[in-house]
């Protein structure tokens, strides 16, 4: 056995899988071989440092599922957009008195415009394409725009979730509208929509021009809805009966959606994801065990994942 | 068959009858691996993004080549290979000088000294000197040779898995994975040197 060809074994006989004549005679070569030895050594101590390969942390970067969505979506584009049946929901948890919230991450880049603050207008639909009382949250066209086709004579309040001011009165006769909201303050904007009458509202938080650094935090469902939008730069719909309930949240995890979850669920609120913008029904359904609803639930879309523009 | 390879067939399954959310899963699952393993071969956080997305797409195109005769996560590894090294020959066709090749016309082959970007979060994990010398001799083994060493000590492939992924006997895996260690080591001595001029 040359060094060349003994150099060929370090693998094996460092594993302990050279078969036991080879191996005798590796050992023999080396004890003969000063120069082999100590090229073994340095061979062993190199597989040593090779283990450290495996410990290094690596965190996957906010970006990456919507890099990957959009190359899949270039070749399948989605069909549908996330579309919440909040009627369904508040009766099956409105009417029990019960607060209820579904947080979904709508993943897409908002568009500023020129005005510092401010809703985009209210576009009475050509077509109705909106199912009746039900919100559908369009991400299509570069900014977020609300659809909304009551059942009847109602008005729509669209109010600033910060201040509580009131930006818009709109009264509705059955027809659509579609309301498209911007920011382009520094920090996340949050709108709050109330349908007068109703029990239940929805908030928006639309990520600002400055992505926020805090990783965590507490405060109530509202703050969390802005917090996620401020730190993953997407835009947060939620549609709570009871926005004011307090939360904690951690920033570690790369999917918002996953951490939207974690902080609801912590408070006794279940998340499920929704495919298709349809609840699971499963979600609906009451506490086997107690025979009534669960305190609160909450539904997380399962669109693209948020597209992250300054990092 | 394991509950998670089961998981992966049948979400394969319905991704190849056209179940888009299915298919999602099937990222969201794999996505952080099929990254770590991408940024360890490239250095590069979006690099390694691109490498991952391309993959995923490679994988959507191929649903329906997939047999289930290995695991799913044994033909990622390989679509994440091939990603990878096609997007190394791409970038050696444009002949873009690399920063961290060679130069041939210093004495004694002197690696070029490039400052750390430390850009990324991974970056700055790489604080322990012996690491970085580590992460420097990678990076300057043939990508080939990278990959086997990466997959088999960083992602904790086994043999016979790197065999599979990479479509090689695994006795020339083993033999392969064993040149590659002398070479890196023969890099760190090298290196070594180097330094304690």
């Amino acid at each position: 056995m040359n060094h060349d060809k003994a150099r060929d074994f370090f693998s094996a006989y460092f594993e302990g899988d050279l078969e036991p004549g080879l191996r005798q005679s590796l050992q023999a070569k080396l004890a003969a071989d000063p120069v082999l030895q100590s090229d073994y050594s340095a061979f062993a101590e190199t597989m040593g440092e090779l283990g450290s390969l495996r410990t290094e942390e690596i965190e996957s970067p906010i970006y990456l599922s919507d890099r990957i969505a959009t190359r899949i979506d270039s070749v399948a584009p989605r069909k549908h957009a996330s579309v919440f049946n909040w009627r369904g929901w508040a009766t099956g948890f409105g009417l029990a008195g019960l607060a209820a919230a579904a947080i979904i991450g709508t993943g897409v880049s908002i568009a500023h415009r020129n005005s510092e603050y401010a809703m985009g207008g209210i576009t009475p639909a050509a077509s109705s394409s909106t199912p009746v009382d039900q919100f559908e949250f369009d991400t299509s066209s570069n900014s977020v725009t609300v659809s909304y086709l009551p059942n009847g004579a109602k008005t729509l309040v669209v109010a600033s979730g910060t201040s509580g001011t009131e930006l818009r009165r709109i009264p509705l006769d059955a027809s659509q509208v579609k309301v498209p909201l911007v920011n382009k303050l520094p920090n996340p904007a949050v709108f709050e929509l109330t349908v007068v009458g109703e029990p239940l509202h929805a908030l928006i938080a639309i990520p600002g021009t400055v992505r926020a650094e805090t990783k965590a935090g507490n405060g109530t469902v509202k703050e969390l809805a802005a917090a996620l939008a401020g730190y993953y730069r997407v835009p947060v719909a939620v549609e709570a009966a009871d926005s004011t309930k307090a939360v904690t949240w951690n920033f570690e995890s790369a999917d918002p959606r996953e951490v939207a979850g974690d902080a609801l669920t912590s408070i006794g609120y279940s998340a499920d994801r929704r495919p298709n913008g349809a609840p699971r029904p499963s979600a609906f359904s009451p506490d086997a065990s107690s025979g009534s609803p669960p305190p609160c639930r909450a539904f997380l879309a399962d669109g693209r994942a948020p597209r992250r523009r300054s990092l | 068959m394991g509950d998670l390879q089961q998981e992966d067939e049948l979400l394969v399954q319905r991704a190849r009858d056209g179940d888009r959310s299915a298919f999602d899963a099937l990222v969201r699952k794999h996505e952080h691996r099929a990254f770590q393993f991408a940024f360890r071969l490239s250095r590069n956080s979006d690099e390694a993004a691109d490498i991952v997305a391309e993959a995923f797409l490679r994988v959507y195109n191929a649903l329906g080549n997939f047999k289930g005769q290995s695991t799913f996560t044994t033909w990622l590894y390989r679509i994440l290979t091939n990603c990878f090294l096609d997007m190394r020959k791409r970038e050696k066709n444009k002949q873009t000088y690399s920063l961290d090749e060679v130069m041939p016309d210093s004495p004694g082959d002197l690696t070029r000294q490039v400052e750390d970007p430390s850009g990324t979060p991974q970056d700055r994990i790489e604080q322990n000197e012996r690491e970085r010398r580590l992460q420097r001799a990678l990076r300057r083994l043939p990508d080939y040779q990278r990959a086997m060493i990466v997959m088999y000590h960083a992602e904790g492939l086994s043999y016979e898995e790197i065999a599979e992924a990479l479509d090689l006997p695994v006795g020339t895996v083993k033999s392969r994975l064993n040149r590659a260690r002398l070479s890196l080591r023969e890099i760190l001595v090298r290196d070594e040197e180097l330094f304690r001029i």
